[in-house]
């Protein structure tokens, strides 16, 4: 009796100073985000403070700030066209990285390893060398202006292939062997079993994908030759002047932009749920 | 040739069409505020001409207008009219790229170019040839606290450098311990806008008048950079870089920098961002020597060889620098008009903050419209100034420094190889490539087949589409960059392809043997690497632990939390971590203080500054690396916890023998590719210290990024990519084989 009620107030300790260090740390990596959110809700000549505080006091809280951008710009024509821009480099880099990581993780192919090794090596030229000939090869392939520009070359990326493959590595063998034995096809194996047991990976790479096409800028900068085409980040960008910076227009854009993402990540972390392997190595 | 076609287009657009002929398309560019502004002025000019143009404008942010102007350049799809930077003339009029005016000067009867302001109008001129017409300057001027000038006993500012220094000196305050608690003036050591009008006043040039060698007169040039140093040495100037960003304005207002030097956007920059102040603070032009010269700089209008609508273009160009628009354009945005006369008008002439750069107008300069300029106050000047005011070298030695890297980066090879051979050789060299290819996949051991195999067919449909894309995306321009590191790829060979040199690996030797700035960017990059790659990983590990552990409640809020760093838009982190390592009131000094200890220059000291940039690197990227341990915990089956839990081993032992093993498949994936994503370490120094103070956080990439994207020397950047290539690919076999062995 006495031996387990040291034990739970071990444990509830422990819970505690978990739920402490945590919270802190929350602090650390929240407070630029919570800053640059009241930011934006400033008035411009109260934003220099020596100490920049968190909460807008009510009698200086502002949205001119929003106003003026939703003014200046067309907030749901280049929403949208982000929005266009993302979901389909999302989606069909998805599609084919995931259909490429099975081939390496599952199917047996000549020179397999070799492959791979090859596309590893390509991870390490930095791609501001590569930039000026992809951009050549785009306009001949006449994908300039076009969002198809934009999603064609996002389509397949080393850094998701292998992603992907790690985690399809570890589904075992014996389950897909299983399913070859019951007559499955290669496609209704991936389609079927191998996709649903990568539900976490796949959310984390939906993640990255996102972020990663939802805030480029370079991309469409040189890619788009309209401004009606400009994606969010883009048009966004165009209200910073050369020398002066406006702070409180800067953290009102910021915001928009960064609302998107957090909202897909809120969503897509549901996928990581526990212990997806356990029914397919009892099965 | 060309004056024919344009007064050819010009003559058939004098005749107004018949019928509904659909009106001309005339493209626009221009940078950020002015970018939407002048859609307002595009309107007024279709107006005045009768709707029988259209004018379709589209505003460039201004990070990234360079690489913008630069790919439609060489994509052949330029704009009609384009804004563009005084300092970009030089480069973009070399590589051909620019119309020559000279001939629709001299015979427009719309534009006169004696109206212009002289210094502007010279910007335009390249080799002799005028390729664009200004439309509003900038030129820089003193910015003072009238109130504690005169407090300090000065009515007026000063304008001679004796004066200065007096001020200066006289304003300059220390506290207990010798901290500082009010400077002279704000300077940055490592612009070349500081120092180049103390040495332009002084009668002092760069370049002599053909632009083909150095010019510098040694004793102007130490007369200069000496007293330049002196408000380094008597810590009349604080020793920051670049990038003070919002403290000036905090600092301005509490009068920590009682003046600085700075350009017409400030005036309502003050005005708006620090109120208090704005009728305390006067502007006065620069004080001088010789003479009293500025920097000037603005914007010009230029049209483009490859545009299609010349004749317009030339129109809108003559329109923009009429005096009345140039009044209004004032009113629109603020810019300063190019035009003499628009200052005589009102609202100009009544401004109380405009008279001082009225008057500094009158002395103005440009730097030298060389084609390689930025390269040259990249890596010469700036470097060769920084040295001397943080006393590595003296200002002897950096006059020598300063002549030899100027003329170094001035003179070309000039040698010419035939284009056959060039062509061959190239087309050789791709042959090559693809051999080398071949023989990797035709070597090597045959693979063991598993047990139970699929068809190799069967792999095909999954692989095509992945492989298709990456060859026509990724391998090609890998290919093509490799054969430009052998060339020597540059501003001139842009211009006329005969220029481009195969130079074998010229590129590689000169970087390896000579480049001491590249030397720099290797070691912070492997600086980086070895501290930044364990100390990501191993956080994001904790972090990815802590968050899954069965003990915490609201998990996805705190996975959330912890991600959000890789979220935050790099602009607001900046921000934010500037401010917490800034040396008067930054949070790191302010816990310094309480500790009893010395508060630092964080950003401003060489050996303080990379640790700073790893110390955000790491709380910016943990999330990523943490998101994949938390999807990689997930798929450890429960089972095996379950088992151990029977077994009573203690949370270590079931860290040390279940989790760390299972997570291997992740853990492979995060160590290599964290390892490529950090040697190539660019984002921070890029945004947050230019690679200073004094190249220490240069690194390899953004040494690349300003070799390919800002001086033009592609073969050069494609030579450093590959260096960093081989090293990466040392480092990561090293790293598999250090795996393979501690597995056996």
């Amino acid at each position: 009796m006495k031996e387990e009620t040291r034990e739970r107030v071990e444990m509830r300790f422990r819970t505690i100073s978990l739920f402490v260090f945590v919270i802190f740390a929350t602090a650390i990596t929240l407070m630029p985000f919570a800053w640059m959110i009241s930011t934006s809700f400033k008035p411009e000549d109260k934003i220099l403070t020596k100490t920049p505080d968190l909460i807008p006091a009510l009698d200086v809280f502002t949205d001119t700030h929003y106003v003026k951008l939703f003014d200046q710009v067309n907030f749901m024509g280049h929403f949208f066209n982000s929005l266009i821009v993302t979901l389909g480099v999302t989606f069909f880099s998805l599609a084919v990285n995931a259909a490429a990581a099975y081939a390496f993780a599952k199917l047996h192919f000549p020179k397999k390893e070799r492959l791979f090794a090859l596309l590893l090596i390509t991870m390490m030229i930095p791609m501001q060398v590569t930039m000026i000939p992809s951009f050549i090869i785009l306009k001949y392939l006449g994908l300039l202006n076009s969002y198809a520009g934009l999603i064609i070359p996002g389509g397949a990326s080393v850094y998701g292939i292998f992603l992907l493959r790690q985690f399809m590595m570890s589904i075992p063998n014996s389950l897909l062997e299983a399913a070859r034995i019951d007559g499955c096809g290669e496609w209704t194996i991936f389609w079927r079993i191998v996709l649903p047991l990568c539900r976490p990976v796949l959310a984390t790479l939906t993640i990255f994908t996102f972020i990663g096409a939802w805030n480029d800028f370079l991309g469409p900068l040189i890619i788009l030759l309209e401004e009606s085409k400009y994606t969010l980040p883009v048009a966004l960008a165009t209200l910073n002047g050369q020398y002066g910076t406006e702070w409180g227009l800067l953290m009102a854009g910021s915001v928009i932009v960064v609302v998107p993402v957090v909202i897909v990540f809120l969503l897509v972390q549901r996928h990581y749920i526990k212990g997806l392997m356990v029914g397919g190595v009892k099965g | 040739m060309h004056v024919l076609l344009i007064s050819l287009i010009g003559l058939l657009a004098a005749f107004p069409a018949h019928g509904a002929e659909p009106p001309d398309v005339l493209r626009v560019w221009a940078m950020g505020f002015e970018g939407k502004k002048i859609a307002d002025v595009a309107k007024e000019f279709e107006n005045a001409n009768d709707s029988r143009v259209k004018v379709v404008t589209q505003a460039i942010p201004w990070s990234g207008a360079h690489e913008k102007i630069m790919t439609s350049v060489i994509g052949e799809i330029p704009p009609d009219v384009c804004q563009m930077g005084t300092t970009w003339m030089a480069e973009f009029a070399t590589i051909g790229a620019l119309e020559p005016l000279d001939e629709f000067l001299s015979q427009s009867r719309d534009v006169d170019v004696s109206r212009f302001w002289p210094g502007a109008l010279e910007t335009n001129r390249v080799r002799g040839r005028l390729y664009g017409v200004p439309w509003y300057v900038d030129t820089r001027i003193l910015f003072y606290r009238a109130d504690l000038l005169r407090a300090a006993g000065f009515d007026k500012p000063p304008e001679t450098w004796e004066e200065l220094l007096a001020v200066c000196r006289k304003l300059k305050k220390t506290g207990p311990d010798d901290k500082p608690e009010r400077y002279g003036i704000a300077m940055s050591p490592n612009d070349w806008g500081e120092f180049l009008p103390f040495f332009w006043q002084n009668g002092g040039m760069l370049l002599n008048d053909e632009m083909t060698a150095a010019a510098v007169d040694r004793e102007t040039f130490i007369e200069s950079m000496n007293v330049f140093k002196t408000f380094f040495d008597e810590e009349l100037a604080p020793l920051l870089s670049q990038g003070a960003g919002m403290d000036l304005f905090h600092a301005f207002k509490t009068g920590y920098f009682p003046m600085f030097v700075s350009g017409p956007w400030m005036v309502s920059e003050i005005k708006t961002k620090i109120p208090e102040v704005s009728d305390s603070f006067a502007v006065a032009p620069r004080p001088g020597k010789k003479n009293r010269k500025s920097f000037i700089g603005g914007c010009n209008l230029v049209t483009f060889q490859k545009s299609r609508q010349k004749a317009w273009a030339l129109k809108f160009i003559a329109y923009m620098s009429r005096p009345d628009v140039q009044v209004r354009w004032y009113e629109l945005t603020s810019d300063l008009p190019s035009v003499r006369g628009a200052w005589d008008a009102e609202p100009l002439k009544s401004n109380r903050h405009l008279e001082g750069f009225h008057q500094q107008l009158e002395w103005t300069q440009a730097p030298p419209n060389h084609p390689s300029w930025e390269e040259m106050a990249q890596t010469v000047i700036m470097q060769v100034q920084e040295k001397i005011v943080r006393g590595k070298i003296t200002v002897e030695q950096g006059y020598q420094e300063l002549v030899d890297g100027i003329n170094g980066v001035i003179q070309r090879s000039s040698a010419q190889q035939s284009n056959s051979l060039k062509l061959a050789v190239c087309g050789g060299l791709a042959l090559l490539l693809i051999l080398a290819l071949v023989i990797y996949f035709v070597t090597g051991k045959a693979e063991t087949a598993p047990s139970s195999q699929t068809r190799p067919a069967q792999a095909v449909p999954f692989l095509f589409p992945a492989l298709l894309l990456l060859s026509v995306f990724l391998l090609i321009p890998i290919m093509a960059s490799l054969i430009m590191s052998l060339t020597n790829w540059d501003i001139y060979s842009l211009m006329r392809l005969s220029n481009l040199n195969l130079v074998g690996f010229d590129n590689y030797r000169k970087l390896l043997t000579q480049d001491e700035v590249f030397k720099r960017s290797v070691l912070n990059t492997f600086v980086f690497v070895l501290v930044a790659v364990p100390l990501t990983i191993s956080v994001a590990l904790g972090m990815a632990l802590v968050v899954n552990s069965a003990l915490l409640k609201f998990k996805a809020f705190f996975r959330t939390g912890f991600f959000i760093p890789v979220i935050t838009t790099m602009v607001a982190v900046a921000v934010i971590w500037r401010w917490l390592y800034n040396p008067q009131f930054g949070l790191f000094n302010l816990g310094l203080e309480k500790l009893g200890l010395q508060p630092q220059n964080w950003l401003g000291e060489p050996h303080l500054a990379l640790p700073c940039l790893i110390l955000m690197a790491v709380w910016k990227n943990f999330g990523y690396n943490m998101i994949i341990f938390i999807a990689g915990l997930q798929a450890i089956p429960h089972v095996l916890y379950e088992a151990s839990d029977i077994d009573g081993v203690n949370p270590w032992q079931r860290f040390r023998h279940i989790t760390l093993p299972m997570l291997k498949p992740s853990m492979i994936f995060v160590c290599i590719t964290t390892v490529i994503g950090y040697f190539q370490f660019f984002a921070e120094p890029y945004i947050m210290t230019e690679g200073g103070p004094n190249n220490a956080t240069n690194s390899i990439v953004l040494y690349t990024y300003n070799h390919a994207f800002k001086f033009y020397n592609m073969g050069y950047a494609s030579a450093i990519s590959y260096v960093l290539f081989m090293m990466t690919l040392v480092f990561s076999l090293a790293q598999i084989a250090y795996a393979k062995k501690s597995e056996a």
